[in-house]
Parts: structure tokens; C-alpha cells; sequence
């Protein structure tokens, strides 16, 4: 199993995280298998600009140990 | 070799005489450089009670310790003193170049104390330190004068030496005073400018060559290779902003989440802190109409504020030292309405908010216009648009006549009107002088105290702590009271500074409501806001790399490869902690009165707005400042950090250690 930080947008199934914000998941899983088990549609994350560590990423993409995927969401700052 | 050049120069304008002393590492250990030297330093060397724009107060300017190590986005430069706007510790920060040349010099920080009898500059090029005649340079607006010693210094220096100096406003005392460097790029807040004027200097010159130091070049390069590869890559489809006001009233009315916070440099990468002001206004985070109004009052202002309408007119993006993210920006304003100048910054949301929404302005052009004029004044935007929007709501009750304001109609969104009052701050003419001292000033000498918007003397930055209660503690409970930078919750969603402090809570998606509450953890969130801001300021650290989050900006491990050290989150949360500690043990020292700071009543939600996205909020504001200093380990109703908490930090060890 792998450790992957998620921080699903609103709406989202989040009961697979723990506090943190960490999920576990079975090696070799894919950010596909992620936004299934938070349920959010690959097109809906695609427009959030899905990101895996800070970069844009797809769903076929290969996860491993410590990865953050991250949509975006408005913030104030500045 | 770490970092630290190991050096100060302390330097008495009465006298003349410069010092160059030694600091010992133990200090570095404790509190880092920035802000967390300026603390030691500050606590010190000025004496109770010493008047702010008197020869006792100690001007600092430090740059931070990371600076210098080959590590992204450590580029501010602080400026520290006791603050003449709310008599007790003051501070600003500024990105520019400046805090490298502070390090090339081979210094870690210098201290101006005295008073010079004439206007003077000091130059230093790390061989020499000289206090030069100023008065070629004295009445020339802050990018006048820069441009003035290039023009006169860049032929005799061996490299082009790096200016910070005020304007007209520091020269004249304005209370709500900056430093620039950069062609008018400010450290705002504080009055640091006034304490710059009141010792007639009226630039400091650094043009030193010497190398910058690091423990492991090679790891701290590593982490920015990383970093530097995962911001080129990172943009965004262009035109998203017309979407950022109806992004914002979805966010007026959504539960907070925790958030990935590496995307919010795709904001600051594409727009600047300016892509905030559409957000801000339809979402609650930006004050409206003297912090009285709602997005009603402003309808369609999200769209002139739109920030590609800011874009279009960009002609170059540029960067702080050490930063790939580049949220500045160069404006070409040529003949533009009420517009005398061909180019400004551009301008950063505060501003915008400030003399847009704040005072119902519709009129982009005016704001680069008083953009400009008050960043080569060295004028404080938020502070002069929060005494603006004072000025125009007491108008407007009939609190202020037309002959008191010398004939401006100061109705809401008089563009013209507004821009002739920032004219007469500037010049400190007529009913403009009394306002060039700030709310708090103007309002004790023409009333309507009820509507001017100051903590403990200080005008809030331009976000709404009825949006965002945390937000509220830190406005009463920092040691520089009023300032927007120490920590939001909305923020603190993004760090995720759970992964590595061990008592930091982890964000969770919560109400608004539940960020009202006075919890233990809620007062654990705001601590951890603070310490990792304290933190970040003694590495010189920039506040969009902090909310990048942990994960993106790598702070601990930039500090352990760039000092040789080999410490956890947890151990530079300390160092945190004490910075804050000391800088509120200088409050108590300076008889400032932590506990009698509060948010004006508008502030706090007495009485609630009755529309809008903060419609029927009321903070308890004082409850939570009490268990944020409860967690600090301070005196709960006081504020006074207590005995046992001073010792477990070692504060008197390290007040016991003298530069040598």
C-alpha cells in the first residue's frame, strides 16, 4: 500500500481520508483509481486542473508514496 | 559556512560613528535573521519609552536567512522600529533586491539609531560605510531620488548599487509612512517611513560585492530545481479571470476546505495579488464602503476590477530576488484617464481595493494614477484608503463640513474628489495634513471615531474578518496590530502545516460558523499561523511561497541544507514562537497595552451586516484573542507572555547574548 495526500473540491466522498488528508491505496494505483474512490468525474477534474504534486496531471498517471493531487480552488490572498 | 553572514553594522547618526559587530550563532539558532534578529536587536537597545521619531529609536533593516543561499523565493527585506502609528513594535517587509545588497555588504542587518542634523544617506559597499550628504536628494519623491543616486553613484560603484529611501511623506513624518526601493516597491505598513524622516535619512546606498554563503549548495539547489521545474510548468488557459466574481459568490456561500495549496501560484503567476480584487469583492473577503457595505453596493465592480483588464495593459512581468513565480508587474498607463504618468506597478489587490471598492470608485484609471502617486510618496495605500473611505463616510453623515475638507465634495466614488485629498496627504496641505497621520489621528481631531477602521492604531489590510474570523485574531492579537499578512484561516487550509508541526490541526472542510467558535484548536490553527509566519520572516520568506503549502515551498528543508542543520518542523515552529514571543515581550517593555486592542465594532460584526455573504455574522473576537495568547503560552486577559513561557523559550539566554 502507498500514502496519497488528497484534497478533493467540494462535493466530494472524503470518508477514505483520514484527518490529514492522507489515503491509503494499493501500489501501482492511478489518479484514476483516486477520483473513483472520492467519486469525481475525470472531466469535472480535469476542468479543476488536476494536479499530482503541483503538476498537471491525468488520470492514467501512476501514483507513488507521499504524492499530493490537488484541484483548484479559489483563494483570497495579496 | 552557513548563510549568515554573521555581521551586523550598527551605525549613530548623531555621532557618525559606525560599529561593525559580531553576532554569536547561538542567536541565529534561536531566531534566524529578519525579523527574528531585528526582535533581538530591537528588545535590547531601545529603551522604554523612547519616542518613536526621536534619536532612541532604531531604525533595522535585515534581510532574512535564506537570502542568498540559492534558495527560491527568500528575497524580502524587513524594516523594523518601534512603530510611531501604534507606539509599540512595528515592522514592513519588501521584495526588490535590496536584501541580498544588505548581504553583499557583509551584513546580516544594519541598525540606524539617532538623529543626523541635516538630511544624509548612508552608503556602504562592504569596504566602506559613509553618511553622505543628502541634501541633492531631499524633496524628490522616492523614484526621483533613486533614479537621482544611480544617476550620480552607478559611475563610481563597482556594481549598481541596490537604494531603499522614502519620499515626500517619510520626509514629512506622515504617520502612515513607507520605505521604497525598486522605483517606488514599499514597506508599507508600520510608519517605518516617519522613523526614516525623523532621523533626516533619507536613503540607504549598498553596493557591496561579497559572496553569500551556504551549508549545502548542492541540496538547496536540488529543492529549487524542484520547485523552479514545477512552477514553469504550472499555467493556466488565459481569460479565467472574467470567471473570479462568480467564483467569489460561490465562495461567499461554500464551507471552507482544506485545500491544495501549490495551485494558488497559478493566481499570483498569471495576475499578481491584483487577481484577488473580482474574488474579493463578490465574496466577502474584501471590505466595501468603509467596511459598512456588501456586494450590493458595488454591482458589477468585480468586472472593472476584472484582473485581465490589468493584464492587457502589462509590458513586463517581473521578479523579486530568488523568485520564479514573478507576480509583479510593469503597467503602461499613458494617457489614461486622470492619469499624469506613462508607467506604474502593478497595482497590488490592497491598493485596488482600497481606493476601488472601499470608497465605491469605479474608476480603474484613477487607481494607477494613486497607485503611482503614492508609491513615490512612500505613502501606505491600505492605511491612506482606509482614512479616504473614513474621510468620505464622515462627509457624507455631515460629520465633516465642506469648508473642513476645503471645498471637496467627498461623496462616495467622487473620483476627483478623492484624488485631490491624496494629493493634499501627500503634500500634508490643508485638511490633507491631518489625514497624513491616519484614521486614528484624524478622526480624535474631527470626530467619528465609530468609523474609522484602525486596531490599536493601525488600519486592517483589505480582508474582512467577518469573511474569515482568524483573519480577526491576528488583526488584534499581532504585536504590529492591523496587519492582514500574519494569518487567515482560509490560508492555513492551504499549508497544510499538519504535515510538518506535530500540534498544528489538520484543516478540515468546516462552516464559516464553526471559525467563530473560541476552541482550543481554533486557537492551536491561529498559533501555528503565526509561528510558521514568524518563521517565514526570519528566512526572509516570501507569503505566496508559504501558501504554496509544505509540500511545494520546503522551508524546513531549505533551512536544514542552507544552515547545515538537521531540525524538525517542530523546532522551527519554535523559532517561531519565540520571534512572536519577543516582539510581544517589546510591547510590554514599550507600555503598549496588548489587551486594550480590539476590532472596531463595524469590524466585529456590532451590529451584523443584514445582506450580503457576511449577512448576520458577529465575531467573538476578544474570546478568541484569549485563547490564541492562552496557547502561546501568554497571559490569557493581558496578553503578556508569561514567566514560565519566556524561560522555556530561552528568551533570557538569548537577550543575555551581545554582538561583540
Amino acid at each position: 500500500m502507498i500514502r496519497v495526500k488528497v484534497f478533493p473540491p467540494y462535493g466530494c466522498d472524503r470518508s477514505a481520508l483520514d484527518e490529514r488528508s492522507w489515503m491509503e491505496v494499493e501500489e501501482g494505483s492511478t489518479v484514476w483509481d483516486v477520483l473513483k474512490i472520492i467519486r469525481l468525474s475525470p472531466l469535472k477534474a480535469k476542468l479543476l486542473l488536476m494536479s499530482v504534486n503541483g503538476e498537471r496531471a491525468s488520470p492514467s498517471q501512476k501514483l507513488k508514496d507521499g504524492d499530493v493531487i490537488g484541484f483548484i480552488a479559489p483563494v483570497s490572498g495579496g | 559556512m552557513t548563510s549568515f553572514a554573521g555581521k551586523i553594522l550598527c551605525i549613530d547618526l548623531t555621532t557618525g560613528v559606525s560599529e561593525t559587530r559580531s553576532v554569536p550563532e547561538a542567536v541565529y539558532e534561536a531566531v534566524l535573521a529578519g525579523k527574528g534578529l531585528a526582535a533581538w536587536y530591537l528588545y535590547a537597545h531601545i529603551p522604554a519609552g523612547a519616542d518613536p521619531l526621536g534619536p532612541e529609536n532604531i531604525l533595522c533593516f535585515a534581510a532574512g536567512a535564506l537570502c542568498g543561499s540559492g534558495s527560491f523565493l527568500t528575497g524580502r527585506w524587513t524594516v523594523a522600529c518601534k512603530s510611531p502609528l501604534t507606539g509599540g513594535w512595528g515592522d514592513a517587509n519588501c521584495g526588490g533586491l535590496f536584501a541580498p545588497a544588505i548581504k553583499q555588504c557583509g551584513y546580516d542587518a544594519i541598525f540606524v539609531s539617532g538623529v543626523s542634523e541635516k538630511p544624509v544617506y548612508l552608503f556602504c559597499d562592504g569596504r566602506k560605510v559613509e553618511v553622505r550628504d543628502a541634501a541633492p536628494y531631499w524633496g524628490l519623491d522616492a523614484t526621483e531620488a533613486e533614479n537621482a543616486l544611480h544617476r550620480d553613484l552607478d559611475p563610481v560603484c563597482r556594481k549598481k548599487p541596490c537604494v531603499a529611501c522614502i519620499g515626500q511623506a517619510g520626509e514629512k513624518l506622515s504617520l502612515i509612512s513607507g520605505i521604497c526601493n525598486e522605483g517606488g516597491r514599499i514597506a508599507a505598513r508600520s510608519g517605518v517611513g516617519a522613523v526614516m524622516g525623523s532621523k533626516r535619512l533619507k536613503a540607504v546606498v549598498l553596493a557591496g560585492t561579497k559572496p553569500m554563503g551556504c551549508a549545502d549548495p548542492e541540496a538547496v539547489k536540488a529543492l529549487s530545481r524542484e520547485l523552479g521545474r514545477k512552477l514553469l510548468k504550472m499555467t493556466m488557459p488565459s481569460g479565467l479571470g472574467v470567471f473570479l466574481g462568480v467564483g467569489g459568490r460561490m465562495m461567499g456561500h461554500l464551507p471552507y476546505l482544506p485545500l491544495d495549496g501549490s495551485l494558488t501560484s497559478l493566481m499570483f503567476k498569471e495576475w499578481g495579488t491584483q487577481g484577488n480584487t473580482s474574488l474579493a469583492i463578490t465574496s466577502g473577503d474584501g471590505p466595501i464602503k468603509n467596511w459598512g457595505g456588501t456586494p450590493r453596493d458595488v454591482r458589477l465592480m468585480d468586472m472593472v476590477y476584472n484582473p485581465e483588464h490589468i493584464n492587457r495593459i502589462e509590458m513586463a512581468k517581473y521578479h523579486c530576488y530568488s523568485c520564479p513565480l514573478g507576480c509583479g508587474g510593469k503597467l503602461n498607463i499613458r494617457g489614461r484617464q486622470h492619469v499624469t504618468f506613462d508607467d506604474t506597478h502593478k497595482p497590488e489587490y490592497e491598493t485596488i481595493q482600497a481606493f476601488g471598492a472601499l470608497v465605491l470608485n469605479k474608476s480603474r484609471d484613477s487607481i494607477y494614477e494613486i497607485n503611482e502617486l503614492l508609491n513615490r510618496a512612500g505613502m501606505d495605500t491600505i492605511s491612506a484608503g482606509n482614512t479616504v473611505a473614513w474621510a468620505v463616510e464622515c462627509y457624507e453623515k455631515g460629520i465633516l463640513t465642506r469648508e473642513q475638507t476645503d471645498g471637496l465634495e467627498l461623496t462616495w466614488g467622487n473620483t476627483e474628489a478623492i484624488l485631490t485629498l491624496v494629493h493634499k496627504m501627500i503634500d500634508r496641505e490643508g485638511f490633507g495634513d491631518a489625514l497624513a497621520d491616519g484614521v486614528k489621528q484624524a478622526s480624535e481631531k474631527f470626530g467619528g471615531t465609530e468609523y474609522a477602521m484602525h486596531v490599536g492604531g493601525q488600519e486592517p489590510g483589505m480582508h474582512d474578518a467577518r469573511n474569515d474570523p482568524q483573519l480577526g485574531v491576528h488583526y488584534v492579537a499581532e504585536p504590529a496590530p492591523g496587519k492582514h499578512t500574519v494569518g487567515m484561516g482560509i490560508q492555513y487550509g492551504a499549508m497544510s502545516l499538519c504535515d510538518i508541526c506535530s500540534w498544528a490541526p489538520p484543516a478540515k472542510l468546516h462552516s464559516k460558523k464553526d471559525d467563530i467558535e473560541d476552541t482550543e484548536t481554533m486557537a492551536l490553527v491561529s498559533k501555528a499561523n503565526a509561528c510558521y509566519t514568524m518563521l517565514t520572516d526570519g528566512a526572509g520568506g516570501c507569503y505566496y511561497g508559504q501558501m504554496m503549502g509544505v509540500h511545494m515551498w520546503k522551508l524546513v528543508d531549505y533551512l536544514n541544507a542552507a544552515e547545515g542543520w538537521s531540525y524538525d518542523g517542530d523546532h522551527y515552529m519554535e523559532v517561531g514562537e519565540r520571534i512572536q514571543t519577543l516582539r510581544q515581550l517589546f510591547n510590554v517593555k514599550q507600555g503598549y497595552d496588548p489587551a486594550a486592542v480590539a476590532l472596531p465594532r463595524r469590524m466585529a460584526g456590532d451590529p451584523p451586516l443584514s445582506d450580503g455573504p457576511l449577512k448576520g455574522i458577529t465575531l467573538r473576537n476578544r474570546e478568541q484573542v484569549s485563547a490564541h495568547w492562552k496557547a502561546f503560552g501568554w497571559d490569557e486577559r493581558t496578553g503578556v507572555p508569561l514567566p514560565e513561557t519566556v524561560a522555556r523559550l530561552g528568551i533570557p539566554e538569548l537577550l543575555s547574548l551581545e554582538g561583540s
